[in-house]
This record gives C-alpha cells, sequence and structure tokens, in this order.
C-alpha cells in the first residue's frame, strides 16, 4: 500500500493532490497534508485515543467532515493527531461512513503555524481508476 | 477601433503582449473588450448570464493567466436566478467556488443563496476611525501605541480572551444585536453604529439558526484579530484627491487614522461549513446543474435558504460586534500610550463596510426596481450620494469606500457612485488582492529581515509569527493602486485619500 500528496500553487488559499491504493490509504495522507500545513513536525508521543465515526453523503463530503473535525481539535481542543489507526470506510445503503481511532497529542497554541478556516468542496473529487484513488483538497486559509 | 474589421489577436497564455487588444484567448475561454477596462466573457454552455469582469488589459496579463478566476467567473454564471452578469473587480483571484472579488445578484423568488458565494468569513470586512493627531505627534511613540495595540487585541491563530468570556444569555444578544451589543456594554458610542454598514445589525438574524458548535467557537472570540490576512493597521493620510468627500469623512493630510480588517472568526467559519454540508445533501432534490461543489445553493425561499440566510445575518452580526470590540481595544491603547483623553484623541468611526456577505437589496433591473440578493465575496458596498441606505452625514457624497493594500505601501478610501449602482449593484473592489501564493511569498523572503525592510520605510510591524509577515509582505500583493485606479476610471468608485501604513499589528 502507497500514498503520497503533492502541494499546488494556490494564490489565496492552500491546495494539495493527493493519490493513494486505497480510499482509507487517501483519507490518511489528507491528513498527512493537513498536519503539513497546520504544525511543524514533531516528534510529540501520543497520550490519547479518540474515536471518531462520521457519516455522510458523499465520499467527497466524509472527507470534508473529517479534516474539519481534526481542524476543529486542533484549534478549540488544542489536540494534534499523530497516528490513525483501523480506518473503515463503507457505503451502506446510500450512505458513506467512516469510523477510526485517533491517537493525539496536547499541543501549544504557539506551534499552530497556520489557521484553516475550513476545509473547502472547491475542485475535490475522489476519483478511482484501476484501484488507484486521487483528489485535490484546497483548504480556505 | 473599426468595428468593420474583426480583431482576432488572441493572446496565448504566457504570452508578453505590447499591443492593445480587443480579444483575448485564456485557456480557452474568450474575453471580449467592452471599455478599456470591462471585459466580457459570453454566456456558453449552461451559463444563464455573460462573465464581466473590471480590470485593466495589463492586469489580465500580469494576474488572470493561469484561467482558474476566469472559470470561476463563468461557474457563478450557472447560478438559478442570476440577474445581468456574473460579475468581478480588478482584485479577481482564484478562490473557492465564487472568485474573490465575485459578485451575483440572485432573483428572491427564483433564484438561490450560496454559501460558496459569502465565504467562511462571513461578514470579513474593514473599519476605517479618525483620530485628532497628526503624524509628528505620533511618530515618535510608534513603537509603543503598536506594541500597547499587540498586547490589548489578541491576534493569532485561534485567538481569545479580549474581554470577558461572553454568557449564553451575552453571545444570543451578540448575535442578533451585533454591534450594538458592544455599544451597550460600555465598547463604543452610539456613533459608532450610525458609521457601521446597516448600523452594525441585520435584523432578520436568528441565533436559533447557530449550532452549539459554531457558538462554542466564537464565545471568547469577540475582539481578536485572527490569523492570515487580518490585521490593524495605524496609517497617516498621505494624499487626499477630493477635498471636499475628505473633509465630510473628517479627514485631513498627515492624519493619524487606525484601519481595522477582521471577520467573524469561528463561528462564521463553521456556520458556512454547517450549512454548506446541509445544502450539499439538499442539493440533489433542486436538481440543480453546477460546475463546482462549492457552489451548492438552495432556493432563498427554502428552508435550507432561509434558515442559511438567518444564521449568516448572525455570524455577520458576530462580526461587526467584533469590530467594534477591537476599535474600543485601540482607543484605549492610544490613550493609554498619549495618556490623553476621549476628546484630545477624537477617535471617531468613519464607516464599517463588510466584502463577504449576501443581502436583499433593491437594484434595477432592466428599467425596473427590483429585491435580489447581492453576494459579494471579496467586493464592497458602494452605494451613491442620496442613498437612504448610508448615514445622513454622507448622503451629499455617497458612501465611503475601504480598500486597503498591503502593509508595506497604502490604503485608499473611496466613495460610491450612481454608475457602481446602475453597473455593479452598488459594489466595488476590496482590495489589493494576492498576486503571489504563500508559498512563493515565503521563498521570497527566504534570508531577508522583513522586519528591518518595513522599519526603513517607517513602518513598525508587530506579528504573533514570523511566517505571517513572510507570508503576507508586500509584494505578495498587487499594487492596489491599479486596483483603484480601475474602479476610479471606470467611474464605479472616485479616489478620495491615501493612507500609507506607519504601524501594524498581525497574527
Amino acid at each position: 500500500m502507497s500514498s503520497s500528496y503533492s502541494f499546488v500553487d494556490h494564490t489565496a488559499d492552500i491546495a494539495v493532490d493527493i493519490k493513494a491504493d486505497s480510499l482509507e490509504e487517501l483519507f490518511i495522507a489528507s491528513v498527512q497534508a493537513f498536519k503539513e500545513v497546520v504544525v511543524e513536525p514533531d516528534s510529540l508521543t501520543s497520550k490519547e485515543k479518540y474515536i471518531i465515526k462520521l457519516d455522510s453523503h458523499s465520499p467527497e463530503s466524509l472527507l470534508v467532515n473529517f479534516l474539519n473535525e481534526l481542524n476543529y481539535r486542533l484549534t478549540y481542543k488544542n489536540k494534534i493527531v499523530n497516528n490513525i489507526i483501523n480506518m473503515k470506510i463503507a457505503q451502506t445503503d446510500g450512505n458513506w461512513n467512516l469510523v477510526c481511532t485517533l491517537e493525539e497529542s496536547d499541543i501549544d497554541e504557539d506551534k499552530i503555524k497556520t489557521e484553516i478556516k475550513s476545509v473547502t468542496y472547491h475542485q475535490m473529487e475522489i476519483k478511482e481508476d484501476k484501484g488507484k484513488y486521487s483528489t485535490r483538497i484546497v483548504f480556505d486559509i | 477601433m473599426n468595428p468593420e474589421i474583426p480583431d482576432l489577436r488572441f493572446a496565448q497564455s504566457g504570452m508578453t503582449i505590447k499591443m492593445k487588444v480587443n480579444k483575448m484567448l485564456i485557456n480557452g475561454i474568450e474575453l471580449k473588450k467592452i471599455r478599456e477596462n470591462l471585459w466580457e466573457i459570453p454566456a456558453t454552455g449552461e451559463m444563464r448570464v455573460p462573465g464581466r469582469i473590471y480590470i485593466s488589459q495589463k492586469m489580465i496579463e500580469k494576474n488572470l493567466q493561469d484561467g482558474e478566476a476566469l472559470k470561476q467567473v463563468m461557474n457563478v454564471a450557472y447560478l438559478p436566478g442570476i440577474q445581468k452578469y456574473s460579475l468581478a473587480m480588478p482584485d479577481i483571484h482564484w478562490g473557492y467556488g465564487f472568485p474573490i472579488g465575485g459578485i451575483a445578484a440572485t432573483d428572491i423568488d427564483e433564484g438561490v443563496i450560496s454559501p460558496g458565494g459569502v465565504g467562511y468569513d462571513i461578514n470579513c470586512g474593514v473599519r476605517l476611525a479618525i483620530t485628532s493627531l497628526d503624524h509628528n505627534l505620533v511618530k515618535n511613540k510608534i513603537d509603543k501605541l503598536v506594541s500597547n495595540l499587540f498586547k490589548n487585541i489578541p491576534a493569532g491563530v485561534g485567538s481569545h480572551g479580549a474581554i470577558k468570556k461572553l454568557s449564553q444569555s451575552d453571545i444570543k444578544n451578540v448575535l442578533e444585536k451585533g454591534s450594538a451589543w458592544a455599544v451597550e456594554n460600555g465598547l463604543g458610542d452610539n456613533s459608532d453604529i450610525e458609521f457601521t454598514e446597516e448600523s452594525g445589525t441585520l435584523k432578520n438574524a436568528n441565533a436559533g439558526s447557530v449550532s452549539e458548535r459554531a457558538i462554542e467557537r466564537g464565545i471568547n472570540q469577540a475582539g481578536t484579530l485572527g490569523s492570515g490576512n487580518h490585521f490593524l493597521e495605524v496609517d497617516i493620510v498621505e494624499e487626499i484627491f477630493d477635498e471636499k468627500t475628505a473633509s465630510v469623512f473628517g479627514l485631513f493630510k498627515d492624519q493619524i487614522v487606525v484601519l481595522i480588517h477582521t471577520g467573524s472568526r469561528g463561528l462564521g467559519y463553521q456556520i458556512c461549513d454547517d450549512y454548506l454540508g446541509r445544502i450539499m445533501k439538499a442539493s440533489k432534490s433542486y436538481n440543480f446543474s453546477l460546475p463546482d461543489k462549492q457552489l451548492a445553493c438552495a432556493p432563498i425561499n427554502s428552508h435550507e435558504g432561509e434558515d442559511y440566510f438567518a444564521a449568516m445575518q448572525s455570524a455577520a452580526n458576530f462580526a461587526w460586534n467584533n469590530r467594534q470590540v477591537i476599535m474600543h481595544l485601540a482607543r484605549k491603547s492610544f490613550k493609554d500610550t498619549f495618556n490623553i483623553t476621549d476628546s484630545e484623541l477624537g477617535f471617531k468611526l468613519v464607516y464599517d463596510v463588510c466584502h463577504n456577505i449576501a443581502k436583499i437589496e433593491e437594484h434595477k433591473i432592466n428599467g425596473k426596481t427590483k429585491k435580489v440578493c447581492v453576494h459579494r465575496k471579496g467586493a464592497t458596498r458602494a452605494f451613491p450620494p442620496g442613498s437612504k441606505m448610508i448615514p445622513a452625514k454622507y448622503r451629499e457624497v455617497g458612501q465611503p469606500v475601504l480598500i486597503p493594500g498591503d502593509m508595506g505601501r497604502y490604503s485608499y478610501v473611496g466613495v460610491g457612485t450612481e454608475k457602481a449602482m446602475e453597473e455593479t449593484f452598488g459594489s466595488s473592489c476590496h482590495g489589493a488582492g494576492r498576486s503571489m501564493s504563500r508559498k512563493k511569498a515565503m521563498k521570497e523572503a527566504r534570508g531577508r529581515n522583513l522586519i528591518n525592510e518595513l522599519k526603513k520605510e517607517g513602518i513598525t510591524i508587530q506579528a504573533k509569527g514570523y511566517k505571517t509577515i513572510a507570508e503576507e509582505m508586500p509584494m505578495a500583493y498587487k499594487d492596489v493602486s491599479e486596483v483603484v485606479n480601475v474602479m476610479h476610471d471606470e467611474g464605479i468608485t472616485k479616489k478620495v485619500a491615501k493612507l500609507k501604513p506607519i504601524g501594524v499589528i498581525k497574527g
């Protein structure tokens, strides 16, 4: 399994292209890109576990909600995710569901380098081609 | 140019053009020149109206060659009920959904409202306050003044705690009363209300339409700047272009004034997010054909549309209250620094304008006055002389239009015109607009000491982090003069005064 992301030059905001071998990997790589935007690389050790359960009407909306949840936890709970375990994404009855466990640490406000207002839907389209997944994410900052 | 002779000297992406042209083709998008600074994108495909951009040929060549912002002007033209044109001002740049600098008016009976046409930072806006002080009195104490401003006004990511944490009843009042809450609580004067767009309160706000999470995000952020391009500047009035109007606005040469730029902070971001999700989910039932998910919209008179409109108005009120509290904290900082009284300081609000908003306004469409929902995304209301929507004091000259530039050069005060009412739904530009991505700006800033560079230009800056200063460096923005001159030359906004920064605080 592999995944990658690369930042795209965007005049006002931050855009990133994500690629992965599975939907779950795509979501996890999106979190890595999100972290690169918001905090400096650090060797924080995870202290707490937090289970996230989300459901949404589309995979794009699920990804936006997931990243916005992490952004909320960062800016208002001062929690940064270090690791994601047991991520499962499934589609049932037309709804997309996500469940995973976040391993998080407390982070000092001063260590947050960029405030993301929100994760946008602009140019976001999760595509699957021969088992490879990709999307673009634009963060409003 | 002889209209009989077709001018097909199309400008291709990346080409340097020295001659004036009547048409351009940028990444497959055709632009037709209507006037010197007005270009039209003809309606094609499912566009319901053409696009129109107020911009010079030089600015198109310099800033719009990737075609992204132009594509967004076209995308906005898909919105159901859109009237006349999908418009963009000369500070247009690539945003999400709408371009930054985009304006669209939709029919209130058959049209839609789109959270993407307002943005996450609902009622991000600018307020200008004057003082009785002149530059000579302030210049030797500017470092101390900036330090006091920075101490009293929280700035930066997640900044909070400017005033006591609001109670649940306080926040409800802020959401429904706007800056009147601050004035009722001793954080401003009644005249501050008079000189705020909509008197600082949109009347159909409803705190009940705001989620608990949005309230949680906003409850401790009243009176905070935040980060990114938000700022508080101490400026000098460097040049007056229109003596009469400047005098009505209370402006004189070498005067010290204060410019404040911020919005509805986390509360507004959350409201936009909440309603985008809800409207997107409901949008299947409307069956609108839209080229960008971020343009998700609902009929204005639907449950989703009405609830979003009420919540958006609540966020707008929160933002006006935010800038009101910051203004009060700035007043205190001046008084502490110079040890003077209120009457000696003469700190008064000239005007407060929002530049991310949707509002129901009356405009002439095909010769008839009609109520429309005007979305301004990075655009400023610019109402003309005689408008009943502006304070009585300004009715002879028109509404002040506040146009910040960058922290190293200058900003402008303009005034609204009748032509803006005729052509742009009473709207103008909102700022310089970025010309460089943040990443590119960081690269440009590498190895430089921007704080010292600004100091040499007579500007003291204090920010929470150096990264913000680098990302917001003057060269990352277009020259706001070019933007303002397009509006002035086209008669949409007339120039009144130019301001030069001497002190800046940022997140």
